[in-house]
């Protein structure tokens, strides 16, 4: 649509496809499997402490195991293995390649040379200390990403925000945070329609200066509309009884599950801290 | 002599003090009617429906519902506000401002839980209503996951579930398929057999009939042109025509080539 610089379109559509898809992630959560039967308290929680031992664990092995681990209560939880790793791999090169492979190098890693590149006058050397930091470091975000992914597949977004209270955050924020969420939707069919609109009346390629005109003011057309919404939002609220003090009902309830889950846990923590320190000091 | 609940004495409002919206509006509504304000659009329908929700208050003149005037100061004492919005709920025009939360089910219950409602009368109340409405798949879904159908009837019920005793419609059945649109109208009928005050504003004539036994209609300088009894304005065809409430067109019947000019109050079949 606009023409010599498709960049705007493919943003706008970009960013839309994105959005989607968190809605549609929603029926992953929605089905039955082993993590979603679990309370989002106890599993937000046991999934911060995998967290924070993977980010802990300085052995390629205890990496390996947390990530069998994960991919195995991905298979529980009935999400498509491949659909999980495709999810959890395309996040790699954004968070760790490019940082990790100049750790390879023995400009940033000294030690002993394990392979040695000769490029005319300059000598590239890989060294094992290298190759074992990048690997580490490596194993250490897939692990604790695919966590992540794997708690925010099964756990329903509203949920997962109604979990920060146990963190006492203010119940206001909580509310919040979840009215945003809910008008993300609202403004991605506004802008989905508000494209359309364009597309259908432009018909043909149009100049990139044009199309960044277009583009600013239906961003300012947005903003317009959301400080609308906004005033129509809170006089909703208020006609049904709002005073500043928001209630929320707190469904959270733990069952059996739950008790087999931190059991569970607890056992994979056990092992994992003691081969992390347990040698020295167990 | 029936009891007044809401008695508007000359409203005059206008939005940032230089746009008009009402001139003059005079009225009293008494318990258990049902109300319907036809105008075209832009004739001040929404902004009356919001005065009398508490909203916004008039520029001049005076409004009172159950024995007290409404203003900024009488709706920021906690007990009358808590009172005269468990006694008053209103379904917005546009179903997305007033599904605000994350799911139907909260959205459902935040009216009763701000109004101090206990949570188990809470949750027989979704539950009821979910049930009576047709609604109960969706109470674990987001609002942004349903139609526009889908999404009227949660809000009506998060409206109900106030169980307030007047119940105000913004334009209850616009863009709506004929069988979501007789739900809705089914919904109002029986809320008014239950001693619920209806008022509605609208300009769809076809729900009219059923949905009121008063009607006041708003002319285009934004006054009560004229009110009374539903079957007798709705046979006023001039004073219709005069405020843009029904138009003159030529079509053809179903069965024969019949084009000629035509006047008409339903759908053509």
């Amino acid at each position: 649509m606009f023409k010599n610089n498709n960049f705007i379109e493919r943003s706008i559509l970009g960013a839309l496809s994105f959005l989607k898809d968190s809605i549609f992630a929603d029926e992953y959560a929605l089905k039955s499997g082993f993590l979603q039967s679990l309370d989002p308290r106890v599993k937000s929680i046991t999934f911060l402490f995998l967290i924070i031992q993977v980010l802990l664990a300085k052995s390629l092995f205890i990496l390996a195991v947390l990530y069998v681990f994960c991919l195995l209560i991905v298979r529980l939880s009935n999400i498509r293995l491949g659909f999980f790793l495709k999810r959890t791999w395309i996040f790699m090169p954004l968070f760790s390649l490019f940082i990790a492979i100049p750790a390879l190098f023995s400009f940033f890693t000294p030690g002993q040379a394990l392979v040695t590149l000769h490029t005319g006058l300059l000598e590239i050397i890989i060294t094992r200390q290298g190759l074992f930091v990048a690997t580490l470091f490596i194993s250490r975000v897939i692990t604790s990403v695919s966590f992540i992914i794997l708690l925010s597949l099964t756990t329903r977004h509203f949920e997962l925000l109604r979990v920060l209270r146990i963190f006492k955050v203010p119940q206001i924020f909580v509310m919040t945070l979840g009215m945003c969420y809910r008008y993300i939707f609202l403004f991605v069919q506004v802008i989905e329609n508000t494209y359309l609109g364009i597309k259908s009346r432009i018909g043909r390629g149009i100049h990139y200066k044009k199309g960044r005109d277009i583009v600013s003011w239906n961003i300012a057309l947005l903003w317009q509309r959301s400080l609308k919404l906004n005033e129509e939002v809170y006089n909703a609220m208020l006609s049904r009884g709002y005073n500043g003090e928001p209630v929320l009902i707190n469904k959270f309830k733990t069952t059996y599950k739950d008790w087999v889950w931190v059991c569970f846990f607890s056992g994979i923590s056990f092992w994992a801290l003691y081969t992390i320190y347990g040698r020295s000091h167990f | 002599m029936e009891e007044a609940i809401f008695k508007l004495n000359n409203v005059y409002f206008s939005y940032l003090g230089k746009y008009p919206a009402l001139c003059g509006v005079s009225m009293d509504i008494l318990k258990g009617q049902k109300i319907t304000i036809l105008g075209a659009n832009g004739s001040g329908k929404s902004t009356l429906l919001q005065l009398l929700d508490g909203l916004i208050f008039p520029d001049k003149g005076s409004i009172f519902a159950f024995d007290r005037q409404l203003n900024e100061e009488v709706l920021n004492d906690e007990a009358f506000s808590r009172k005269f919005r468990s006694k008053v709920g209103f379904v917005f025009q546009n179903p997305d401002v007033q599904l605000f939360c994350p799911t139907v089910e909260e959205d459902i219950s935040f009216g009763p839980l701000h109004l101090g409602v206990n949570l188990d009368v809470v949750k027989k109340r979704v539950n009821d209503l979910a049930d009576s409405l047709g609604i109960m798949s969706l109470l674990r879904r987001s609002a942004h996951q349903l139609s526009v159908g889908e999404k009227r009837k949660v809000a009506i019920a998060s409206t109900l579930a106030v169980d307030p005793e007047v119940l105000l419609l913004d334009e209850p059945t616009a863009g709506l398929d004929p069988q979501t649109a007789r739900h809705i109208i089914d919904i109002i009928i029986e809320a008014n057999a239950r001693g619920k005050t209806i008022i509605t504003a609208t300009h769809d004539l076809h729900i009219v009939e059923e949905i009121a036994d008063t009607i006041y209609i708003m002319s285009n300088e934004k006054k009560i042109a004229k009110s009374g009894a539903t079957q007798v304005l709705l046979a006023d065809l001039d004073l219709l025509k005069t405020h843009n409430l029904m138009h003159v067109h030529r079509h053809k019947h179903k069965d024969e080539a019949h084009i000629h000019s035509h006047q008409h109050l339903d759908h053509h079949t």
